[in-house]
Parts: C-alpha cells; sequence; structure tokens
C-alpha cells in the first residue's frame, strides 16, 4: 500500500462531472441566494443605510444591515485555540475598513432579485482617511482599529491597535552583534514580495439550511470544517453545537479558505428565514473580498567567514495583514519558523517581526505562509553572500545548511531525517549544472544561466495539530473509517485510506472513509501541510488501537492468547497455523448485532513534532538582453518529504506548487489604485500560468525515513512552493550580476536594472572554488 | 420568458428562459447538469465547457436563446452507454486529477481535440489547452492524459 | 458580466441600424467576447449574425473579411494566410486560446478599438480600409482617428499588394495582454509601421515609414533599421499602465519594430 500511485479514490465521480461540490449540491434545494453589498471605500464610517426601496423588490426573502445582525467580535481565523488572531471582526458594522468590506447581507429567491436589490441599497458614507501604505502604517495617526473598541487577541502576542500593530515577534540565538563584527564577509539586502492570489478554480461559496433539530447545517468550500463552526459560532453568538459543518468536494484552496468567509453570512440569513441559504462569491469578490498572501518587506543581513561558514543571520520582516488582522501574526512567526531551521547551524540568530494593520485587502494564508516569501528574500542573499566570499553557491549551502541529527539552537524539532545533500547533489545533476553555471550566452542578445534554493517547511504546528480518527468493523467485514482531515482535491482521503489499508493488510476497496463533518471526529483542518503527518498518525494508531481489541475479542472466541493472531485481508487467523481463522464478516455480524462488543477504536494524535522536510529547486532561464524578459527553460525539483505515501498524488502536488510559484515570481501581480481598490479582479487582469507558459518541470524524490512520521513521511504541500522564485532570481544574478529584489520579475523591472547595469556585453564570471 | 428547445446529451429539453441567461445558468440551475462549473463567469478560466457541435466553447458566454438547433454535449454526456470515455478513463490512469474542478473542462477540451486531431502534437494540445486554466496540478498530468487518451483511442480504432 | 432586456436578431442592414439608433443602451453583439468585460445594462443585444457578414472573399487580388468572422476564421483562412507573408494570420495567433479565438469576431475586435488588440496593427500595416454601415468607406487609419461613433462595421478590406509583413509583441505571460505589439510591412512602394498596445490602439508611424521609403538603398540595412525604429518611438505617443511604463513602451518599441523592420530590409537587399 504505502508507496503505490493508487488513484484517487474520488476520481471517478470527479471525471464524470458528478454533484459533489458545494454549490451542486444547493442545487437540490430550493435556497434562497444571498448577495452581499460592498463598500466601494478603503475607510469610511456609514451615517446611514436605506434599505427601503430595495426591500420592495419582489422575491427579496431579507435584507440584513448592521443594525440586524448579532454584535459579536470574532475573527475570521483561527486554527489554534487559543488563537494568535485578533478578534477584530463583527458580521456587520458601521465602520468599512476596505474597498469590498461588507456593508450590508441580502437574501433573495433568484440571482436576479438580489441583484437588484443590491443595486436600491442607499448607504450615506464618510470617507475616512485610508493608510494604504504598510510601510507607513506603524504609527500613522490614522487608526485602523480604534484601540478602546473591543478588539482582543486570545493569544496576545503584541496587539496594539493604538499603534495599527497586530504582532511583534523576535527569534535570538547567540550574539549577533559579535558574530557580524567578527564577519569577514557582509551582505544586507531589502526585499519585498507581493500579495498573491489564490485563484483556486471553485471561488468561496457556502450552502446553510437548519436540519430536523433546528441546528444550521452548513455544506461549505472550507478547509477546516471545526474551526468554521468556532468562527461562526462567534459570529453568530450561538453555542457550538447548534451548527454542523461538513465539507464537500473543493475546487482548490491553497489557504484561501483556511477563513470562515461566506458561512457567517447564510448562516444569519437561514436563521433569519428558516430558509436554506446559499452563497457563491462572484470571481471578483473571491480576488477582492477574501485574502490574498501576505505582502511583506525583509531587511535581512548575513555574516560568513572568507572560507564560507555562515555565521550571522538577521531578518527583519514586515507583514501587511490588511484591515483585518486573521493570520497575520503566524504567517509573521512561520516566516521565521519554517526557513530559520535551514540556517540553524550559524553562529547567531536575530528575527524580528512586525504585523501592521492597513486599509487593504486583508492577509491570509497562502501556501507556504510567509515561508515562501522569507525563504525568497533569504536564498537570494545565500547567492550574494556566496558571491562576495568567492564560493559556489552550492558549495556554499552544502557547507552551512541543516543536517541530519542536528538539534538545539531555535529547532523545536530535531531533524532526525534529512536528504537535503542529495536532493542537492541530484538537481545538480539533473539540470546539469556543472556545464552550465554560471551563464552560457545563446547569442548577442540571450544569455542561459542557472541558479538554485534550497528549502524546508515544517509538517504540523507543534503541540498544536491534532487529529482524531475511528476505525470500525462493519456487519460485512469491511470497515469505516471517520476522521475530520479535509481533503481539498489534494487527495488525503486517498492517504489515509492508503495508511489505515496497510496497518489493517487490506486493499482500499474495504475501507469506507467519511471526513471532514464536525459530528465526527475532530481535526485541526487542511493547512500547515499536516494532513499526511497527523492525520496519518492519528489513522496509524486508532487502526493499531483497533487491531488491539479485534484480537482480543477474537483470541476469546479462538481460544488464543490475542498476540498469536494476524489480521488478513477477510479474516483473524493464527500466525502459526492459518487453517484456525474466523472471518471479518462473522465477526463484524457478531458484534455489531449481539455480544455487547461493537468494535470500533478512536484515537487521538497531537503534532508534539513538526518535522522539516526539505527541498531543492533548480532553474534555468533564458534572459533577452534587449527586452529584460525571463523566458523559464527548465526548472528542476528535488523533494525529501520522507516516504512517500503515493508517489502519483505526490509527484502532481509538486508540479502544481512549482507552477504557482512560477506565476508568483515572474507576473502575478495584485495591483491597487491611489485608493486602496484591487483593479486585478478578474482572470483577464491578473494571470495565472497556462499551460504554455510552463514547459519543462521534473520533480524527483530523495527518500529519506521520518522517525515520527506515518511509515516515515513527512509534509510536502507548502515545501514545494518555496524554491522557484529564488532560483530564478539567483540565475538572473549568475547572468548579469543583476540583485532583485522584488518580485515579480516583470521583464520591464530586469530592463531597468540591465540598464542601470549597462549591460551588453559579456556576463561576469563567477569565481568557481570547492566545488564537489 | 421565452420557449426553447435545448438539445442537451442527445435529449430535447422544453425550456423558459429569459433572453439574458447563459446557457450555463440553464443547464446547472434549471437542469441540473451541475457537472459544468462556475469559476469566472467570464469565460476566462474553462471550467464551464461544454461541446457545442463538436467544438469546446465557454458555456457562461454563451446565450441559452441561441442554442437552439445546435448539438450540446456536457461532461454528464461523454460517457457512452455506462462506460467511461476513453479521455476519462485517461485522466484517471494518469493521475492528473487534484480537486477535479477544472476537470469537466478539460475532458470537453480534449474530446473536442481528439475529435479533430487524433494524433496531436505537444504544441497542439498546448494551444488547445490556452483557454483551460488548472491551478493545482501545473498541467503536466494533464498533457500526458491527452497523449495517453490519444494512444488508447487510435489502438481502440486498430482493433475495431 | 452583461444584461440586456431584449434580444434581436434582424435580417437587414438597415433593420440593424434603425435598431442601434433607437436608443443608446441598444449595442452590436460581436460574439460577446469583450462586452463580457463591462457591467453595461443594455436595451437591447444586436445580434448580425443573419446578415452574411461572416466570410472571407478574394476580389481582383484585395481581400474582403466580412465583420462576423471569427478571428479563428481570419486564422486558418487560406487567403488570409497567404497575404503578405501571413501578416494578419501572424498577429491572431498571439491571442490565446483557440476557443476564444473561436468566438471573438473580427469586426468586433476593430470597432471597439481594443489598445490591446492585436489584430488592429496587422490591418493598419496592411492599409486596411474598413465599410461601415452609415459613414461609408474610408481608411482604417482615419476610422481609428475619428472620435467614437455609433455605426455598424461590415466589412474590412485589404488592398491588392504583394509586400511582405511581420508582427510581434511583447507579453508579461502567455496568457496576458500585449503590454505592446506592432506590424510591419514593406514592398517596393510602401514601408508602413505600426504601433499597438501604447497602451492606446494602434497608430501608423507614418514618418518612420517615409524615412525608409526615402533612403532606402542609400544607408546601410541597420542604421536604417535604427534611424527609422527610432523616428517611431519619438513620433508615436506611449502611457502607463499596470503592464507596463510609458519609458518601457517607447524603448521596446525601439526593440519590437527593429526586430521585424531590420530582416524585412534585408530580406530585400539579399542579406
Amino acid at each position: 500500500m504505502i508507496g503505490q500511485s493508487i488513484p484517487k479514490l474520488d476520481a471517478q465521480a470527479l471525471v464524470t462531472g458528478k454533484p459533489v461540490y458545494t454549490d451542486d449540491l444547493a442545487a437540490y434545494h430550493h435556497a434562497l441566494i444571498v448577495k452581499i453589498l460592498r463598500s466601494p471605500h478603503a475607510h469610511a464610517r456609514i451615517r446611514s443605510i436605506d434599505k427601503s426601496h430595495a426591500e420592495k423588490i419582489p422575491g427579496v426573502a431579507c435584507i440584513l444591515t448592521h443594525e440586524d445582525v448579532p454584535h459579536c467580535r470574532y475573527t475570521n481565523s483561527g486554527e489554534s485555540y487559543p488563537e494568535p488572531c485578533p478578534h477584530d471582526r463583527f458580521l456587520l458594522e458601521p465602520v468599512v475598513r476596505y474597498v469590498g468590506d461588507e456593508v450590508a447581507i441580502v437574501a433573495a429567491e433568484s440571482e436576479k432579485a438580489a441583484a437588484r436589490a443590491l443595486e436600491l441599497i442607499r448607504v450615506d458614507y464618510e470617507i475616512l482617511p485610508a493608510v494604504l501604505d504598510f510601510t507607513n502604517a506603524e504609527n500613522n495617526p490614522v487608526l485602523v482599529h480604534a484601540p478602546n473598541e473591543g478588539v482582543f487577541m486570545p493569544d496576545d502576542v503584541g496587539l496594539d491597535c493604538a499603534h495599527n500593530v497586530v504582532s511583534r515577534h523576535k527569534v535570538q540565538k547567540g550574539d549577533l552583534s559579535s558574530a557580524l563584527s567578527s564577519s569577514d564577509r557582509v551582505v544586507t539586502g531589502e526585499f519585498f514580495t507581493p500579495p498573491q492570489s489564490h485563484c483556486m478554480m471553485e471561488t468561496h461559496r457556502s450552502f446553510c439550511f437548519p436540519d430536523e433539530f433546528g441546528r444550521l447545517t452548513f455544506w461549505t468550500s472550507t478547509q477546516s470544517p471545526f474551526h468554521t463552526r468556532r468562527q461562526t459560532a462567534a459570529a453568530l453568538g450561538l453555542p457550538y453545537n447548534r451548527i454542523r459543518v461538513m465539507k464537500p468536494r473543493v475546487g482548490g484552496a491553497f489557504g484561501g479558505k483556511n477563513i470562515t468567509v461566506c458561512e457567517p453570512y447564510v448562516g444569519i440569513v437561514t436563521l433569519k428565514t428558516g430558509r436554506p441559504a446559499k452563497m457563491v462569491l462572484t470571481r471578483k469578490e473571491t480576488f477582492t473580498a477574501t485574502a490574498s498572501r501576505h505582502e511583506m518587506r525583509f531587511r535581512i543581513t548575513l555574516g560568513a567567514s572568507a572560507d564560507g561558514t555562515l555565521k550571522a543571520v538577521q531578518v527583519d520582516c514586515l507583514n501587511n495583514t490588511g484591515a483585518y488582522g486573521e493570520d497575520g501574526p503566524a504567517v509573521t512567526m512561520v516566516s521565521a519558523g519554517n526557513m530559520l531551521p535551514m540556517h540553524n547551524r550559524t553562529d547567531a540568530i536575530e528575527f524580528t517581526g512586525t504585523t501592521v494593520y492597513t486599509n487593504l485587502l486583508p492577509g491570509g494564508a497562502m501556501r507556504g505562509y510567509g515561508a515562501a516569501q522569507s525563504t525568497f528574500a533569504i536564498e537570494c542573499m545565500m547567492d550574494e553572500l556566496a558571491d562576495a566570499c568567492g564560493i559556489d553557491p552550492i558549495a556554499f549551502r552544502l557547507k552551512n545548511c541543516a543536517k541530519e541529527g542536528d538539534t538545539g539552537g531555535i529547532l523545536t524539532t530535531p531533524i532526525r531525517s534529512s536528504s537535503l545533500l542529495r536532493c542537492i547533489a541530484r538537481g545538480r545533476e539533473m539540470i546539469g549544472w556543472n556545464e552550465k553555471y554560471p551563464v552560457q550566452q545563446l547569442s548577442e542578445t540571450r544569455l542561459r544561466a542557472v541558479g538554485m534554493a534550497a528549502a524546508t517547511h515544517g509538517s504540523g504546528v507543534q503541540n498544536i495539530g491534532q487529529a482524531a480518527v475511528s476505525i470500525r468493523l462493519e456487519e460485512d467485514g469491511t470497515y469505516l473509517m471517520r476522521s475530520g482531515a479535509t481533503d481539498l482535491g489534494t487527495g488525503s482521503d486517498t492517504i489515509l485510506t492508503q495508511i489505515a489499508a496497510q496497518v489493517l493488510n487490506c486493499p482500499v476497496s474495504r475501507i469506507n472513509t467519511r471526513t471532514a463533518d464536525t459530528d465526527g471526529p475532530y481535526d485541526t483542518g487542511a493547512f500547515a501541510s499536516c494532513t499526511t503527518y497527523v492525520t496519518g498518525n492519528a489513522v496509524i494508531k486508532a487502526a493499531e488501537s483497533f487491531k488491539n481489541r479485534l484480537f482480543t475479542w477474537a483470541g476469546k472466541r479462538m481460544a488464543c492468547p490475542p498476540d498469536t493472531l494476524v489480521l488478513l485481508e477477510d479474516r483473524v487467523a493464527m500466525q502459526n497455523d492459518p487453517s484456525r481463522f474466523m472471518e471479518l464478516s462473522g465477526i463484524g455480524m457478531a458484534t455489531m448485532i449481539g455480544d455487547n462488543a461493537m468494535l470500533e477504536a478512536t484515537e487521538t494524535y497531537l503534532c508534539t513534532d513538526a518535522p522539516n522536510p526539505f527541498a531543492a529547486g533548480f532553474a534555468e532561464i533564458d534572459l533577452d538582453l534587449e527586452t529584460g524578459k525571463i523566458d523559464l527553460h527548465q526548472f528542476v525539483l528535488v523533494v525529501d518529504c520522507g516516504k512517500v505515501i503515493n508517489p502519483a498524488l505526490a509527484r502532481i502536488q509538486a508540479e502544481g506548487g512549482v507552477v504557482q510559484s512560477i506565476g508568483y515570481a515572474l507576473y502575478e501581480q495584485p495591483v491597487r489604485d491611489q485608493k486602496g481598490r484591487l483593479i486585478t479582479d478578474s482572470f483577464m487582469q491578473y494571470k495565472i500560468p497556462t499551460r504554455l507558459d510552463v514547459r519543462n518541470i521534473r520533480v524527483a524524490f530523495e527518500e529519506s525515513s521520518e522517525p515520527t512520521g506515518p511509515f516515515g513521511a513527512k509534509s510536502l504541500g507548502e515545501l514545494v512552493i518555496h524554491t522557484p522564485a529564488p532560483a530564478i532570481a539567483n540565475a538572473l544574478f549568475h547572468a548579469t550580476g543583476i540583485k532583485l529584489h522584488e518580485l515579480p520579475m516583470t521583464p520591464e523591472k530586469v530592463y531597468r536594472a540591465l540598464c542601470a547595469r549597462g549591460l551588453n556585453k559579456y556576463p561576469r564570471r563567477v569565481a568557481q572554488e570547492g566545488m564537489h | 420568458m421565452l420557449s426553447i428547445l435545448l438539445n442537451i446529451n442527445g435529449r430535447d429539453y422544453p425550456l423558459q428562459v429569459e433572453s439574458n441567461w447563459t446557457l450555463l445558468y440553464v443547464i446547472r440551475e434549471l437542469l441540473r447538469f451541475t457537472g459544468s462549473k462556475y469559476g469566472c463567469g467570464t469565460g476566462d478560466c474553462g471550467a464551464c465547457k461544454v461541446l457545442i457541435d463538436g467544438e469546446a466553447k465557454n458555456s457562461c458566454t454563451l446565450l441559452a436563446r441561441n442554442m437552439e438547433g445546435k448539438k450540446i454535449v456536457t461532461i454528464e454526456g461523454v460517457s457512452q452507454g455506462g462506460q467511461l470515455h476513453p479521455v476519462q478513463q485517461a485522466f484517471i490512469d494518469a493521475g492528473a486529477i487534484q480537486c477535479g474542478f477544472c476537470t469537466p473542462g478539460m475532458v470537453i477540451t480534449s474530446i473536442a481535440l481528439l475529435s479533430k486531431s487524433p494524433d496531436p502534437t505537444e504544441d497542439e494540445i498546448l494551444e488547445a489547452l490556452g483557454n483551460n486554466l488548472c491551478r493545482c496540478s501545473g498541467y503536466k498530468k494533464i498533457v500526458e492524459a491527452i497523449h495517453l487518451a490519444a494512444l488508447q483511442m487510435q489502438e481502440k480504432e486498430v482493433v475495431s | 458580466m452583461f444584461s440586456f432586456q431584449d434580444y434581436a436578431a434582424p435580417a437587414t442592414v438597415e433593420e440593424a441600424l434603425a435598431l442601434l439608433d433607437k436608443s443608446r443602451k441598444n449595442r452590436i453583439l460581436g460574439g460577446t467576447a469583450w462586452l463580457r468585460m463591462s457591467n453595461l445594462k443594455l436595451h437591447t443585444g444586436i445580434d448580425l449574425k443573419n446578415l452574411g457578414l461572416n466570410s472571407i472573399y478574394e476580389q481582383d487580388g484585395a481581400l474582403q473579411i466580412g465583420a462576423c468572422c471569427t478571428l479563428r476564421q481570419a486564422e486558418t483562412d487560406p487567403l488570409l494566410c497567404g497575404y503578405c507573408g501571413g501578416l494578419v494570420a501572424d498577429g491572431i495567433f498571439n491571442i490565446v486560446g483557440v476557443q476564444f479565438r473561436a468566438v471573438a469576431q473580427v469586426g468586433a475586435s476593430v470597432f471597439a478599438r481594443y489598445g490591446f488588440s492585436d489584430l488592429l496593427p496587422s490591418l493598419l500595416a496592411c492599409g486596411a480600409s474598413v465599410r461601415l454601415a452609415k459613414a461609408g468607406m474610408m481608411p482604417l487609419e482615419d476610422f481609428l482617428n475619428r472620435p467614437f461613433f455609433r455605426d455598424i462595421l461590415l466589412e474590412i478590406l485589404l488592398p491588392a499588394q504583394n509586400g511582405i509583413g511581420r508582427s510581434a509583441c511583447l507579453r508579461n505571460s502567455a496568457g496576458d495582454f500585449a503590454l505592446l505589439n506592432g506590424a510591419v510591412y514593406l514592398d517596393h512602394a510602401d514601408c508602413r509601421i505600426a504601433v499597438g498596445a501604447r497602451p492606446q490602439c494602434a497608430a501608423l508611424a507614418r514618418n518612420a515609414g517615409e524615412f525608409v521609403l526615402q533612403n532606402r538603398g542609400s544607408l546601410p540595412v541597420d542604421v536604417l533599421a535604427e534611424r527609422a525604429v527610432l523616428l517611431a518611438s519619438e513620433e508615436l505617443k506611449f502611457g502607463s499602465n499596470m503592464r507596463g511604463s510609458e519609458d518601457y513602451r517607447r524603448e521596446m518599441c525601439n526593440v519590437l519594430m527593429r526586430r521585424m523592420l531590420r530582416p524585412l530590409l534585408g530580406k530585400e537587399e539579399g542579406h
């Protein structure tokens, strides 16, 4: 089972277009259509709202303003409890804080009626000055959230509304100033990483109906049913047990559905009207009114000795979390926590991070979660430092990177498994580094160059990620496995079933897997790359526990000690005498229907370690010296995610992550106008990679064995997005000496840099030293 | 409201539609053919593709009222007599499905391509997929699936 | 998305004009590929599908393209592919999405004068004319220079000529609008250099074209090309938008135009 590329269990349903997504299920109910009136201003006070004309539209069921809804503070994110997320939202309130912020809720029988009603709501705004530049937010006289209005953070990591600060973070090891002053080579740089829109193919949507006991029941496109329930309960002022959340098939998320966007709005409509209600965000709303990757600024100083030993790492991070805090503080923490372990061997580290409010679209979880941004910045600096030392960039990394067996320093989890050195060696060979580094001249106006980057991440969130799994023997001898895990299309349902099948020694066809229902076992949800690692471990625990119960019961019936039994595909048998057995179907029937002994085991796994996966990415670019256009000729990614449970699923995850990062590196850019309105609000204006943009991507795996992981596995999902941007930037650096510290690397930016260096000449060569 | 007759997946459906209803809206909300997806509503993402007289088109930019007299095939109508279409089987076999939201549109585009070009070059495939966005997979497996489908469909031809 | 209260598919041009004149909120639907960009509330959408404007034919060496032809039709038409080295087909090919090109109509692309149009530079470089229902026949360049007026575009005419043309574009990503595009046409009597996505819509660089005609043969090809494109980037106006700045566009005009012009001049000289 483990290591098998079995097809996704839902593949057939998906390829035949079965109605398994949120809006498909809603189509069978006569649901009210819910739409939101949104603020056209970045910062304003609502003096009055007149809904009287809108209410007259035939088919309108209700229109709700801030005067009609509960006044309860909540946050729309929160992966842990207590959460380091400011409770700075109300469902609706008389202040709007970014263009797109919710102003009123309309529910109607038809799209047409809802759209018409939206047009007729009259709002009188008092426009307020807005904070639109995150580098100017701290101590700005304009405050996004007033300090005395009840905003609080359960896990307070430095909330200071009076200064537009949401959190402060510090990580420290050793004596930085002495390490820097004793460094022979010091490089500094300032980096800007832009927001990035998730562009998952299925926009945000949610469907709610009252069940037969009057509970609000949701089918919703979410990454975490349990957190969604908690946040929705807070927003609506309801107890948790009056809400049930279920996740159907989800059309992609990448972090964007880790926030409770639609649920409170459809929930309040169902509460008020007693009717099913659905809300399907338009593509424009998904762009402009949910969240995007956190925009960040990094100021980095690195120091090394002349022989290329990294001695000092200083990183200052400024994180723009937008109008509402949500994931901001956690992203700041993770930009340190999932990047610094790579550099733990250095003498001294100092990371300082500040998260600030602005009147812009909130930053939200997006694949990589701060570490994608910080890895870009530091991996560019690593190349610049290697260059300053006159050392080959690969040699520099091999010398300084974290290695298997490392512990202590800023590591909260020891590195018990790492094949990073093999990843680097293999990737180097696959791309043909020795023949191509640093640069070749293809013609008078075209260069071809290679660059690389190394990255790490985590697997789950230490002491926070928790999953419970139940396994039950059915009457027919098959199994029902229930978990809260949230398959977003990644195939986690399939992988968890594979893991269970391995322990239960049966084909996956004998296991029915039901997931993501708050009436079922708890799961932290799909984020922080935790599902395979955390829920996978819970599956093993539950399956082992189940086997114990099974053998105990069967041992009595078969008059033999439980530890002499083995579990086969359809029976329990004696290890030494297979002719003595009981069929599982018989056991199932007996235990389910009589005998006072239904065979079910429920176990919980708390992630006490978050082991680091590793990756090395290599980019080969073509550069047009006259236009500045970078074409990615080839990209190679070699991954250490421990044991690969399902190679086909791992591969497609990796390929997809690389492509997302290529867009981020070269052209994806949300653009705002001077009033803070996002103008890249459609696929026409915001371009994500099409098949024509990405030709040659190669992925390989170098397995290691993580002792704490399910069958040795670590995570993969976010790690794969870290290396393309810095590898491409480093290739540009090798080709031209240009240090482009801002994404995306558009032709115009590169062209300006080329002009600044007067570059129409032959490429510079980096001194090569110590190459293996 | 207009009365129109649409031929979808081999059957005629008499319908009452507004002048400005898109084909996507009608097939999802009136007929419950929910396999075609709303991903953008502006013809940019391809998740809503259906076959119109054998050509792959974005149903979100087609007016339902203009579709009379045309042969419309949605993803629901693509499997043949309970058997998966070779393109569908190839997508499963090649492991080209992640979240699945773009999949029906990809399958439709692939079927249209292979019906015109049974042995497409890499460039022809890339061109054909230009209007189908996928955010999960990076496209590589999808292209492999189309190659696989082309091969399998040709073998079937040879055998039969 | 756009919405309209009524829909009509008139049988004659006169009927179509009458509908158009009836209300400012009536619009011609041209494949509806671009109309979706706006949130217009229309009164009547007017479909020209019954007017027989969907073919391409030749008359005495000149080509007539019906306004309802799709971009895909134009791109694959054998007559157009053979015209001036495939200049028009070339420009269309850069527009992403075979299925998009199968929907978008030539007439609509021209009439709307979209700055990002990949088709307009090629047509200008061809010396195209347009025939409108009310205003009659006029050079495309004149049409583009006139302030917007309500009319129906019926046909695009490409003159009989046997030079060669090329088109080129610069894009941030394959699926994006061009941040600059252009086309060049050259024969023994004419040189037309058109630049589009400035971001304003395509325009002819007349001085540059004149310069080539006057100095051909007396200047080395490299110098001729360099100076001509410099004139082009000086005589045309550029602007900034989110895809690129004015300065970058002006400088890229030099690069793109030279890359097209130089080989054409060289071919002439037998280089």
